[in-house]
């Protein structure tokens, strides 16, 4: 079992991606949990010593901590922890400035979840 | 009444009518054999017809609002004939104060009409001469008929000027919408991207809950064609009719007993895996139509900023705008700045009824005056590390008024320009980075909706922008 941490302001995206990944939940295969902030997720990160949490999706645009304020404390503090962005702005600026601080991957809204199964499931069969 | 007097009011009275150009008057003042001389005539006129040509046309020159201010009067008794010598000035009012506009001497002599009665009309003008003081340079005589043309020159140039007056204002208005107009597109360049990525959240909910929803179709196609296999089986198995085993959802016990190779045993027998996945499609389809709304008015708040022409006003929810608008604020200055960041912290008065504002324009001033508070929070924590940018919003009740605050803990606004801000082209902003017309924009229309916009500031620690909004007076707007 394999925990993912999804962080964005929207709340719906919970209902959202515990629809998308069901089967992958039913089966065992994964966890998800959800921040709607980037402290509300250093929070989840901090709770178990060391976090349970492989891999922290973030967006980038939220009020309060940004996700790439998240993205430079989870690296310098969790460096194992692997964080992907996830953003509407697509833009090169945005995609070089997450690649640069340490993000593995780089994902636009709307989200293609064929893409993001594809990354998740690239984790768990290397995990194995 | 003696003499002495009695010409004196006649002085006056040939005065009035003159300024006046009381003609009727001025035949019973003047003698049939009167004539005039002075600066204004280049030959003497004589006879009452061309006095009186004189009079009335020599005077018509002068402006409307004309009074006359005598400095000196002599008086001199000559028996059956009086002689007045006199100085008085003639004034105009001008943007209210009094322009003197001409001195003048006249020397007039009066004559006992024959056979008249003591009253004003038994002294009549024989002679006129008028003319201006030599210290005051003018000792050419300058004819009537040049005054007349000089005047029709000059009307003709005031004409000309009057038209070129009017065109520039014309043009000036032109200008002043233009500019309006770009600020107001200004204000849709700043939103766009913030307008971009308020629409791909929704869209992101409307594409991918959608697609949930084919999955969960499919994953109820595949679950009613296991069922049917296994009531099928289990019928062949038992050799019940299949008739009575058809649907789903009408699996007897016998069934259920029996279905224990499957991974889920139940589901042969039970119509819960498939009521679950009709709630799932309901809960999803509830999703897709509040995020398809929320795209829409997304949109059409876009559409009501970028209309040249001003609304009606129309009952609207205060708190509602301002939340729209201050997320689309925040995302449009991310947008354009990535490093941007600003704490937002909102306190919205949920008794504020419903009031009447034209939306597009209020929320244009809204957006105006939250851009310029996360300008200044964000713009004074780059040199203040220190400082956590933060603006926070909120709006109370306060007898028949909303009163809107918008509070940023930014550079604050010093003394000397607290007066100026309001002012169009008035902007702190280095060029190109704002039009100067947001705040004289905003001020403008919270005026037109009958409110009052104050500040409140203290350099380095804050600035609040207090909006005060009628809670009952619509049809004033």
């Amino acid at each position: 079992m394999m925990k993912f941490l999804i962080v964005d302001d929207e709340k719906d995206v919970e209902m959202l991606f515990l629809q998308k990944f069901r089967k992958e939940i039913r089966s065992g295969a994964i966890e998800l949990v959800f921040a709607f902030s980037g402290q509300e997720a250093l929070n989840i990160l901090n709770d178990t010593k060391p976090p349970d949490v492989v891999y922290v999706f973030s967006d980038i645009n939220m009020p309060g901590m940004s996700g790439f304020e998240l993205l430079t404390k989870i690296k310098k503090d969790f460096p194992d922890i692997k964080v992907s962005m996830i953003s509407a702005y697509g833009d090169n600026d945005n995609y070089n400035r997450a690649i640069e601080s340490g993000a593995k991957e780089f994902f636009t809204k709307p989200l293609d979840f064929n893409t993001l199964k594809q990354e998740i499931t690239d984790i768990i069969d290397n995990q194995y | 009444m003696i003499k002495k007097d009695r010409i004196f009011t006649n002085q006056d009275l040939l005065l009035e009518a003159m300024l006046n150009k009381d003609e009727s008057t001025l035949r019973k003042l003047i003698h049939p054999e009167a004539s005039v001389f002075g600066s204004a005539i280049h030959e003497l006129e004589k006879g009452i017809e061309n006095v009186l040509h004189y009079y009335t046309e020599a005077f018509a020159l002068l402006p409307d609002d004309r009074k006359v201010n005598i400095k000196s009067r002599r008086f001199t008794d000559l028996k059956n004939q009086a002689l007045v010598e006199q100085e008085f000035e003639i004034h105009f009012m001008l943007e209210g104060k009094e322009i003197t506009l001409l001195t003048l001497r006249q020397t007039a002599l009066w004559t006992r009409a024959e056979g008249a009665f003591d009253d004003e009309y038994s002294w009549l003008l024989l002679h006129d001469h008028t003319s201006m003081p030599d210290h005051l340079g003018a000792f050419e005589t300058i004819s009537l008929n040049e005054l007349l043309e000089g005047n029709l020159d000059l009307e003709f140039e005031t004409e000309n000027l009057k038209k070129k007056l009017n065109k520039s204002i014309a043009n000036l208005k032109i200008a002043q919408d233009q500019l309006v107009q770009k600020e107001k597109l200004a204000s849709i360049g700043q939103l766009t991207a913030g307008i971009a990525h308020e629409i791909k959240n929704p869209l992101n909910f409307v594409n991918n809950f959608s697609e949930v929803i084919l999955e969960l179709i499919e994953e109820a196609r595949e679950e009613i064609l296991s069922q049917k296999s296994k009531v099928k089986s289990d019928s062949e198995r038992s050799g019940e009719p299949r008739s009575e085993k058809e649907s789903p959802f009408e699996g007897g016990a016998g069934a259920k007993a029996e279905a224990g190779d499957d991974a889920e045993p139940d589901v042969a027998s039970n119509p819960a895996p498939l009521l679950t996945i009709l709630d799932d499609i309901e809960a999803n389809l509830h999703k897709i139509h509040e995020h398809g709304k929320r795209a829409d008015s997304i949109v059409k708040s876009m559409l009501l900023l970028s209309r040249g022409k001003s609304g009606k006003p129309v009952p609207t929810n205060l708190n509602a705008i301002l939340d729209e608008y201050t997320k689309l604020a925040y995302h449009g200055m991310r947008a354009a700045d990535s490093s941007f960041n600003v704490e937002i912290k909102t306190d919205f008065d949920r008794q504020i009824p419903l009031i009447k504002l034209i939306p597009q324009d209020i929320s244009r001033a809204f957006l105006n005056i939250i851009n310029n508070a996360m300008y200044a929070a964000d713009d004074f924590a780059k040199t203040h590390s220190e400082r956590n940018p933060s603006i926070h919003i909120s709006t109370s009740l306060h007898d028949e008024n909303a009163v809107i605050r918008i509070k940023d803990n930014g550079a604050g606004i010093p003394d000397g320009i607290r007066d100026k801000i309001f002012q169009p082209f008035f902007t702190t902003k280095p060029t190109g980075a704002g039009t100067g017309l947001g705040l004289s924009m905003s001020y403008d229309i919270v005026k037109m909706h009958n409110g009052a916009l104050k500040i409140e500031s203290e350099p380095e620690q804050f600035t609040e922008f207090i909006i005060t909004l009628p809670l009952n007076k619509p049809e004033k707007i």
